[in-house]
């Protein structure tokens, strides 16, 4: 369908006016509010993370393109409600205690929300017990923690330790990462998997969800 | 290119503030920075510390790697040049800093608006407040030593910008390109008129940034270019470049921090940078491609710290060898390993060193 294709291409190259305009067209127009997410927005930020594994969109272009993307699923979203679409699964995220850093864990929740995610994001510098208590409030499959220091590493350790003491761990998977972080930290801690990218941590998520 | 090393494949090692805060308990307050009396006796025992771990022959390993300073006495160092600690810009430009005992200070983002950005200029920097604390301090010094030597971390443009707008100025490379040049011109402004103004009293300006630096030429400018990882070469040309081509020809002899694991993307952009003849290759560059784009640059060879903190011996020896390897002329080498933590074994530190001691005797 070519107002679709053109939808998704409006995503990727970060055209945010153009794809509310594509995304209104299109629901005007009688298309399904689920195929314009799945063949439009999804499909687009699936290309969008290739391209970042490929070396060809930084994070720039990571972030208009998901300003584009979530300019057209506000405007879906009640379609999506009416009809009954749900999330894929509900990811609840944050970077650890101590650790302002953001950037890392934005482009993680924009892939995820571009993979058909429902996204609870905890901000930055988030405690354990802030962490146990969003899994308790909102119910979700994953908890993505993310530090970029040697020193705020240790956090996730604590947060793991803390989701277990408050008898939540086994109802989550857990994913890291971060520039410190590493696949075997993510093995020694106790984490369920480490995710060295935005966009392969929407790959992994997604396969973690539906028990692949 | 007149840029000549003073030491043949000199090596420096940083370690984190958690390292030193945990074995010596060295605290990275503001007194740290700031307070004369703190700032020299910290850099003293540094020194020291250095020297009985790592350079004194009568130590159990025997092994002299000439690190810190024997029988070490005050000095006058105006700002921290064994640790890595940038923040001074940011904060001259508005954003708050916070401190800890065991970290280097952290920058908190200003997220500046619209409007914000707009009303930024670059500070008169004898009457910025947060200026005024490294003049202070230079002062202070200056009159109880007769001099004064050192410099401070001058972050970088883009790195700067980052703090003082947050990923928003990513957004405004795309979406509000004026906007976005606005604040990199007042970034670049504040940061030469900050290394010039160090330079001119103490002699270099960038020390603090690569110790590799002072074992090469104290005079280079070593600008850092840490962000560039998150961006594409097209992005880093059409917004960054003339910024690193305007600062070279102000500040020569020129530096390029690029800690990033990816200074091969932008090779033949810092190759059209004229004056550039130092780079800190980041750790995971293909170290080879950007040789062939800048065959007589002096290059600082980054080991990864989380590398040498937890690999075996053996490997992280076999990590200096392949940095050697692909270096080029050694005569064009240095190896340095930032921020190693307290999980690093003084094993692995010896283990980088005698690399480069087998190679300085023998070649590659």
């Amino acid at each position: 369908m070519a107002l679709l294709d053109d939808l998704r291409q409006g995503v990727i190259d970060g055209n945010a006016p153009g794809t509310t305009s594509l995304v209104k067209q299109a629901l005007s127009e009688g298309t399904p509010a689920e195929k314009i997410l799945n063949d439009g927005l999804i499909s687009a930020m699936a290309e969008v993370g290739r391209l970042f594994e490929a070396g060809e969109y930084f994070v720039p272009e990571m972030l208009v393109a998901a300003r584009a993307m979530k300019g057209g699923l506000e405007l879906l979203r009640p379609a999506l409600a009416a009809a009954n679409v749900q999330a894929i699964g509900k990811v609840v995220i944050g970077t650890v205690q101590g650790d302002l850093h953001d950037i890392g864990k934005n482009l993680v929740a924009i892939m995820l929300e571009g993979a058909g995610f429902e996204i609870v994001d905890l901000g930055s510098d988030v405690s354990p017990q802030k962490f146990v208590d969003a899994v308790a409030a909102h119910k979700p499959q994953l908890v993505g923690m993310s530090a970029l220091l040697t020193t705020t590493m240790p956090k996730m350790k604590t947060t793991l330790e803390a989701l277990n003491a408050a008898g939540v761990r086994g109802n989550v998977k857990v994913m890291i990462g971060g520039a410190p972080v590493t696949e075997k930290y993510a093995m020694d801690i106790g984490a369920d998997f480490y995710a060295p990218d935005a966009s392969s941590a929407a790959t992994r998520a997604k396969a973690a969800v539906q028990g692949r | 290119m007149t840029l000549e090393s003073r030491n043949f494949l000199p090596v420096e090692i940083v370690f984190h503030p958690s390292w030193w805060n945990k074995q010596y308990g060295i605290k990275f307050d503001e007194a740290f920075f700031f307070d004369p009396l703190t700032r020299v006796e910290s850099e003293r025992a540094m020194r020291a510390a250095l020297h009985a771990r790592f350079g004194d022959p009568s130590t159990s390993s025997g092994q002299v790697l000439g690190l810190g300073e024997a029988n070490a006495a005050p000095r006058p160092v105006i700002g921290p040049v064994h640790l890595a600690a940038g923040f001074l810009p940011s904060a001259v430009l508005g954003c708050a800093i916070k401190y800890y005992d065991h970290a280097s200070p952290e920058v908190i983002p200003a997220n500046l608006t619209d409007a914000q950005v707009l009303a930024l200029e670059a500070p008169d920097l004898e009457t910025n407040p947060a200026f005024r604390k490294l003049i202070a301090l230079m002062d202070s010094l200056e009159a109880q030593y007769g001099k004064i030597e050192g410099d401070v971390n001058w972050e970088g443009v883009q790195n700067v910008a980052l703090n003082l707008r947050g990923s928003q100025l990513f957004v405004d490379y795309y979406e509000n390109p004026a906007l976005a040049r606005r604040l990199l011109n007042v970034c670049a402004q504040t940061i030469e008129a900050m290394a010039q103004y160090v330079r001119r009293r103490t002699g270099s300006n960038s020390v603090a940034v690569n110790r590799i630096v002072g074992a090469v030429d104290a005079r280079i400018s070593l600008h850092s270019n840490c962000t560039v990882a998150m961006i594409s070469a097209r992005t880093y040309r059409e917004y960054l470049l003339p910024y690193d081509q305007q600062l070279a020809r102000e500040l020569y002899p020129y530096g390029i921090h690029h800690c990033g694991v990816d200074m091969h993307k932008v090779r033949d952009e810092y190759a059209k940078v004229e004056g550039a003849e130092f780079f800190d290759v980041g750790w995971g560059s293909d170290v080879a491609a950007c040789r062939a784009a800048l065959p007589n640059a002096i290059f600082s060879l980054r080991m990864s710290p989380v590398r040498v903190a937890t690999l075996p011996r053996d490997d992280v020896a076999a990590d200096v060898e392949a940095l050697l390897r692909a270096a080029g002329p050694l005569e064009r080498a240095a190896l340095c390993c930032i921020n190693l933590d307290e999980r690093t074994p003084d094993e692995n530190v010896r283990a980088m060193f005698e690399v480069v001691e087998r190679y300085r005797k023998y070649g590659a």
